[in-house]
């Protein structure tokens, strides 16, 4: 158990040494959210005025879209940089060494949340700047909760794919299939009395979801049953992509 | 060190596809143990389970006390392993990556400080600590994987295709730093490669890998003179066919007859004395040669007579498989020169015996084989390239017409036969066997 907090700790370390080598990868993962944020804000400001619309602002609105946004990218990432390490040998090195396998993936997810913690950090700042407000209250606290089990989740789910698919293409061309139409049916862009019923339905199944009514939830300061709910689900999203990960990682050959 | 007992392998089990084939071997402690293959032989499959990268389908395997398959753990602790790719990391320093690697087999900081020093010093790459590996030449970072790979003090290094990639002077250093490595702390070394040289270099003892079967196992001296002291490579004005080559093969004088390309390959005891009788005998046969060639067997013609069944049979697939591979370049390269020279040779008049002889009395004591057979094609080639009666006039097509039917009948079994020979090599594998030519 000490060496896998060790070994986990030292891996994670060597992950965020990286990152810090090249902070430039951090900051092209903010492009798109932030054109999102900037741009399609002002192209679809009108969409408040509609009758039934829940803020003001679109802007106000379309931010834990955009969040939850930045998450989805900057995990789909977490598996390309895997495949790097494998095509270097590094992997194979990690696998003959005497190691707790699973602290590979947990450094890996461990370092991916914390990326995208700061590139949703900064994205914060940029929207406040806007006008999109600050989260509220103890929402301080958990959006970043929030977004380190989506971040984890889906960072496990891209390492797995990556494992099992061994190839960069395949890897960001599923990833780019699956992002895009995960934000759709979600309440991400709009809200959701607005889409057809059968993409509300279909949204329920969708982890994003429930991250972006937490985020909105915690933009509002509004905790109440439905939000724990939201909590509840995104754990269990986490839990159940690590654990798949994990048996990915042990399975390795 | 390594026991290997009836190891099989198939990726896809029940498929009945193995790439390894039923192998046994042992490699005992301090040995350097070279396994040779050409691409998809099953080498790196076979280190990947000795390194519990992949589990065995069926058999026994051992790594230093452990089974791979009960205690992988306890064989992750006990070898360093140099992978085919690097496995270093481009974009942190030489001694973050070690400094890592001992992290992660668990050592203290101070020890593993302790070990940088020593490995860079062993290595000679004393102050390039804090270099940038992406900014490493090729050599030196093989050189770091070897020494990230000693990290933890192993007693076994399992090295898979260490020089592929590297220039001669690189590789020639590599050869020498493990060479220590073995001589003066007493590794062991398991070794997959392509290059001939290498295993010539380095091994104490070689295994010839050829779809996922062992062919051969024993020392390179035992296995080059499984094929007799010399080696005649003919070149014929007429193409080779098999018929030509069931009667090569029926010639008592020859221990082993090996088609190459355009060439045959004749082994045999006692080269030189036979040398001018194996002309006359051409002659008889109404055959002529465009060149003839004494020189000394190579690893190249161990090889070819081991796992040269793929290259005849199954020609084109193999040269597409080889087509982009460094080795059989490099290999190709070397027939073309040779043949320039010889063909140049001829023009500046036959040799005669006396020249050979001469030769062959003072390159007998110098330098390892390789070198005397070059020494052979370039510096005393006229001497021993030795011109046949031209009898271009007597085809040989005449000549094999007249026994057509005869031919027809031995020449099935003439392949078939030297290729069982082998099998059962394999099948007695394990133990030091000595191969035994065609005698
Ligand atoms: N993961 C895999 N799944 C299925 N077949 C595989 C796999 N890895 C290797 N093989 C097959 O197993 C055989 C042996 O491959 P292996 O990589 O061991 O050869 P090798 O001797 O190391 O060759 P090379 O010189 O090219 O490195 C090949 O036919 C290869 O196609
Ligand atoms: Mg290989």
């Amino acid at each position: 158990m000490l060496n896998f907090f060790s070994d986990t700790y030292y891996l994670f370390l060597k992950y965020l040494k990286l990152t810090w080598r090249m902070p430039m990868w951090t900051f092209f993962g903010l492009i798109q959210p932030l054109i999102w944020l900037l741009i399609y804000g002002q192209l679809f400001k009108g969409l408040s005025m509609l009758p039934k619309f829940p803020t003001k602002d679109y802007v106000q609105f379309l931010t834990p879209g955009v969040i939850i946004m930045t998450v989805l990218f900057g995990a789909s990432w977490s598996g390309v940089s895997l495949l790097r390490d494998l095509r270097h040998g590094v992997m194979e090195k990690l696998l003959v060494a005497p190691i707790i396998r699973s602290s590979i993936v947990f450094s890996r997810l461990l370092h991916n949340g914390f990326t995208v913690v700061i590139q949703v950090f900064m994205l914060v700042i940029v929207a406040a700047l806007i006008g999109a407000g600050l989260p509220r209250g103890q929402g301080l606290f958990w959006v970043w909760v929030i977004i380190l089990l989506l971040a984890v989740g889906f960072s496990a789910i891209s390492n797995a794919l990556a494992m099992f698919l061994k190839e960069e293409e395949p890897l960001v061309v599923i990833g780019n299939m699956l992002t895009l139409p995960l934000l759709f049916f979600s309440p991400a862009l709009v809200p959701a009395d607005f889409m057809p019923k059968w993409m509300q339905v279909a949204s329920r199944f969708n982890p994003v979801t429930y991250g972006v009514e937490a985020v909105r939830a915690c933009y509002e300061g509004v905790f109440v049953q439905s939000f724990w709910t939201s909590m509840g689900i995104l754990f269990f999203f986490a839990g159940l992509s690590v654990f798949f990960a994990v048996m990915t990682f042990q399975k390795a050959e | 060190m390594i026991q290997i007992d009836h190891l099989i392998k198939e990726f896809d089990p029940g498929s009945g596809i193995r790439a390894i084939d039923d192998i046994s071997f042992n490699v005992s402690q301090g040995e350097v143990f070279g396994f040779l293959g050409p691409n998809g032989a099953g080498k790196t499959t076979t280190i990947k389970i000795l390194t519990t990268l992949l589990q065995p389908t069926m058999g026994e395997v051992t790594v230093a006390g452990y089974n791979v398959t009960d205690d992988p753990l306890g064989v992750r602790m006990s070898f360093g392993y140099i992978g085919q790719q690097s496995g270093v990391d481009p974009a942190l320093t030489v001694s973050e990556n070690m400094m890592l690697q001992g992290r992660l087999y668990h050592l203290p900081k101070k020890k593993i400080e302790e070990r940088i020093e020593t490995l860079l010093q062993l290595f000679d790459m004393q102050g390039r600590g804090g270099q940038w590996v992406g900014s490493l030449s090729g050599g030196l970072k093989r050189r770091l994987d070897i020494v990230t790979a000693l990290i933890h003090e192993p007693k076994l290094l399992i090295l898979d295709e260490p020089t592929t990639g590297l220039d001669p002077k690189s590789r020639s250093d590599l050869w020498a730093y493990l060479r220590r490595l073995n001589k003066e702390e007493g590794m062991t070394l398991f070794l997959t490669t392509h290059h001939l040289e290498e295993v010539d270099q380095l091994a104490d003892r070689v295994g010839i890998l050829d779809s996922g079967r062992i062919r051969v196992i024993g020392t390179p001296d035992e296995l080059k003179d499984s094929l007799g002291h010399d080696a005649i490579h003919l070149k014929l004005t007429v193409a080779i066919d098999n018929k030509m080559l069931s009667t090569f093969r029926e010639k008592e004088w020859f221990k082993e007859v090996i088609q190459h390309g355009e060439e045959i390959r004749l082994y045999l005891e006692k080269g030189q004395e036979y040398l001018s009788k194996v002309i006359q005998w051409l002659t008889e046969l109404g055959l002529s040669a465009k060149s003839v060639l004494l020189a000394r067997p190579t690893f190249d013609d161990v090889y070819l007579k081991y796992t040269g069944k793929n290259w005849l049979l199954a020609g084109e697939t193999a040269e597409d498989e080889w087509g982009n591979n460094k080795w059989a370049q490099k290999w190709k390269k070397k027939g073309d020169t040779s043949e320039s020279e010889s063909g140049s040779d001829w023009e500046g008049g036959g040799g005669n015996g006396e020249d050979w002889k001469k030769w062959a009395g003072q390159e007998d004591s110098t330098g390892s084989d390789e070198q005397k057979s070059k020494a052979v094609q370039t510096e005393d080639a006229s001497a021993n390239s030795i011109q046949s009666p031209d009898n271009e006039d007597q085809p040989w097509k005449k000549w094999g017409d007249q026994a057509n039917t005869e031919w027809a009948a031995s020449d099935e079994k003439g392949s078939d036969q030297k290729w069982p020979e082998s099998d059962e090599t394999s099948k007695a594998d394990g133990q030091k066997d000595k191969p035994s030519g065609k005698n």
